[in-house]
């Protein structure tokens, strides 16, 4: 279970995070929000990397800021842009994270194996990652985010430059996941990916939640039809055709 | 520019704010020509002195050359000057890493110094056989890179063999004149006289004849690197990639702290500049062994090994662990204590540098040194990395991070490391016998198991 309560993060005089409080409990929680709207800074506070100016984060019950390392060992975390080092082999780098994280050597190869089988990355385990290209780069951050199958999953724009097979093949693991009753932190721009895969969603926006349900009652209650409207309404609430009449 | 949460490393958004070219030649320069005060400090014969900084400059041009664009290229560096309409890229790529290669001349410039107060003449054409020597060095990387380059961009085996061939081939090269000419110098003496004409001999001969060679090999090396430096670039910008056969995952064998010792040692050996750092102190150590070791044959070769090479630890440290960069990221996702990356960085820097003492230390006993320095050749380098990492890492944060190594903080460590050994040292310098050698070793072992205990402690002191 992931719970936040009135978190707050500033960088010097601007305050990006006004006090968020949310729970994720055995589900898929998407958070939505335009770019610069505090995402990005929420997960990695909840994945322990970063520290709140306020407020507390538990991760399992564990408070993250008194004990990050325990969070770390709970957490698979997959960050916006791939920070990886680009010059290890990507079986270099799956070793590490497997020997970091605890995993034997049965474990750790089958793993791999399977992984490395289902992401159609098995090419390119020799290669150092600097080769690699954004998508194989997303792949192996997600492969080192799952080793040591975690309780619980913050994905930030999990889905960037992933191929339609991977994208796939990674939407049914989280459900699997959901099944299984881990919790799932997931934020992204693409809508019809929440809208397919959240349980429940929330709009941040400002650096505040301005809407937090399921996608139906989010759809019901701002008299739309899908998220995207929904998201539009919540964040801007300007006419798009407007704005590209100006534009064309 | 607007704070990204993406990058959390406030130091090293700083760095990047204020990374500038130049001052990175002046940095590189300055290291450089510290180390040619070493060097015109212990060599008093001018002819070798000519020969082994000759020798050592074009070697460390091809070195830098190679390794330094292929690395550059890798991280994509130039991908954004394709999409730009610049004609001659290819020859800006390679001018500019010309200019780096020529930050190597600064261990020429106190040596140049000396010799000019008594031959001027003769010491300005030496310095152009330098900067020739630098600009043949990289013509020769570039060289290898137009046939080697293209076919070694995808797998990291064949870069590391690579690497590892130019590796050994910088070390063995830069080692074999000295040992040469410091044993057998008349000899060689000899035979340069006789291949006046033939690279590096040439800085050995006549001045008007020096001078009329240099000319000759300027005329055929400027067009031939001209033309080579295009082929050399172009290749590496338009890799093709060597697709290879299905690859096995093979676990290593090994617990977390080796698992990120065997990352360090990985970075350092694919990081131009950790190899330079790595490389170092047996290019400056190696000769002052041989020629001392020839001279005196004692104590005095012994405490100087390996009081250099423990000088070197703050060093290795720092370039091991600079060398996470933004890439530290990765690590902090991961769950790592602070000891425990204080710990991998200090062991990795202990392995290098004790190591590199326990060479030296073989060295000096070839040449005469008392056998009793293997006692003090692995505890006094592993103290100056112990007490390196605890003096970094002293931030209050509990967070694995990148320190403060700035010039001014690294000028401090280093003195007080310079203090630490010297009391280390002082009953070895005062006994120089047995009891003088176990009473550092004592004393050695005490300070380090103290250190330890502070270190495995520190997670308790921040809390």
């Amino acid at each position: 279970m992931i719970e936040l309560v009135n978190v707050k993060k500033s960088f010097g005089n601007s305050e990006v995070l006004k006090g968020i409080s949310l729970r994720v409990n055995g589900e898929i929680y998407g958070i939505l929000g335009p770019n610069g709207s505090g995402k990005t800074t929420l997960m990695k506070i909840v994945a322990g990397i970063m520290k709140p100016s306020a407020g507390k984060v538990f991760v399992e019950g564990v408070d993250v800021e008194s004990d990050p390392i325990r969070v770390k060992q709970i957490v698979g975390y997959v960050p916006e842009t791939p920070i990886l080092y680009e010059s290890l082999t990507v079986s270099e780098l799956l070793n590490l994270v497997g020997k970091v994280r605890g995993l034997n050597k049965e474990e750790l190869e089958e793993k791999v194996a399977n992984f490395a089988r289902a992401f159609e990355i098995e090419d390119y385990l020799d290669s150092l990652i600097a080769t690699l290209s954004f998508g194989n780069r997303q792949k192996v951050a997600i492969i080192s985010a799952l080793l040591h199958n975690p309780s619980v999953l913050i994905l930030d724009e999990v889905m960037n430059g992933l191929d339609v097979r991977s994208a796939k093949i990674l939407r049914e693991l989280l459900f699997r996941f959901r099944r299984e009753g881990k919790s799932i932190l997931f934020s992204t721009h693409i809508m019809p990916f929440a809208e397919r895969l959240c349980d429940r969603v929330g709009v941040i926006y400002e650096g505040k939640i301005v809407a937090e349900g399921k996608v139906g009652d989010l759809k019901d209650f701002a008299k739309v039809k899908d998220l995207e409207d929904v998201f539009l309404k919540l964040t801007r609430g300007e006419d798009i055709s407007e704005i590209l009449s100006a534009l064309i | 520019m607007k704070r990204n949460p993406g990058i959390s490393e406030e130091t090293l958004l700083r760095r990047i704010r204020k990374f500038n070219v130049k001052n990175s030649f002046i940095m590189l320069f300055s290291v450089f020509f510290f180390l040619g005060i070493l060097m015109a400090l212990y060599y008093p014969d001018t002819e070798y002195l000519r020969l082994s900084i000759t020798t050592f400059l074009f070697l460390s041009s091809i070195f830098m050359t190679t390794v330094s664009l292929q690395q550059t290229t890798f991280a994509g560096v130039f991908e954004p000057l394709k999409a730009m309409p610049v004609r001659g890229v290819e020859k800006h790529i390679s001018v500019l890493f010309l200019i780096d290669s020529l930050a190597v001349l600064g261990i020429a410039v106190p040596p140049a110094i000396l010799m000019a107060s008594r031959e001027f003449p003769s010491t300005v054409v030496y310095f152009l056989w330098l900067v020739f020597s630098v600009l043949f060095g990289h013509t020769l990387g570039m060289v290898f890179l137009a046939i080697f380059g293209f076919r070694v961009a995808q797998r990291s085996k064949a870069i590391s063999k690579i690497l590892f061939g130019v590796f050994v081939a910088v070390l063995i090269l830069a080692m074999m004149p000295n040992l040469l000419v410091s044993g057998i110098f008349g000899e060689i003496a000899e035979f340069s006289r006789k291949y006046y004409f033939i690279y590096p001999f040439t800085v050995l001969s006549e001045i008007r004849m020096s001078f009329a060679l240099l000319l000759i090999y300027c005329c055929i090396l400027i067009p031939l690197n001209a033309r080579v430096s295009k082929v050399g670039v172009s290749k590496l910008l338009e890799p093709k990639f060597e697709m290879t056969s299905k690859a096995t995952f093979r676990v290593f064998s090994g617990n977390k702290m080796a698992a990120l010792i065997l990352k360090d040692l990985k970075l350092i050996y694919r990081h131009p500049s950790g190899l330079v750092g790595v490389i170092l102190p047996f290019i400056v150590i190696v000769p002052q062994i041989i020629v001392l070791g020839s001279l005196s044959g004692g104590n005095a070769v012994v405490i100087q090994a390996i009081s250099t090479v423990a000088l070197f630890s703050p060093i290795i440290l720092g370039l091991i662990t600079r060398g996470e960069g933004r890439e530290i990221d990765f690590l902090k996702n991961l769950p790592i204590s602070k000891e425990d990356f204080m710990l991998s960085k200090v062991l990795t820097s202990s392995f290098i540098v004790c190591s590199a003492s326990l060479v030296l230390i073989l060295i000096a006993f070839m040449f005469g040194a008392t056998p009793l320095a293997f006692l003090i050749a692995v505890p006094l380098p592993m103290i100056t990395c112990l007490f390196s990492a605890l003096y970094l890492f002293d931030y209050p944060s509990r967070e694995v991070g990148i320190p403060d190594m700035g010039i001014r903080r690294m000028a401090v460590l280093l003195f007080m490391c310079i203090i630490l050994v010297a009391l280390l040292l002082a009953p070895t310098l005062l006994f120089a016998n047995f009891f003088g050698y176990a009473l550092t070793f004592f004393l050695s072992l005490i300070i380090l198991a103290f250190m330890f205990r502070r270190l495995r402690n520190l997670e308790r002191t921040i809390s």
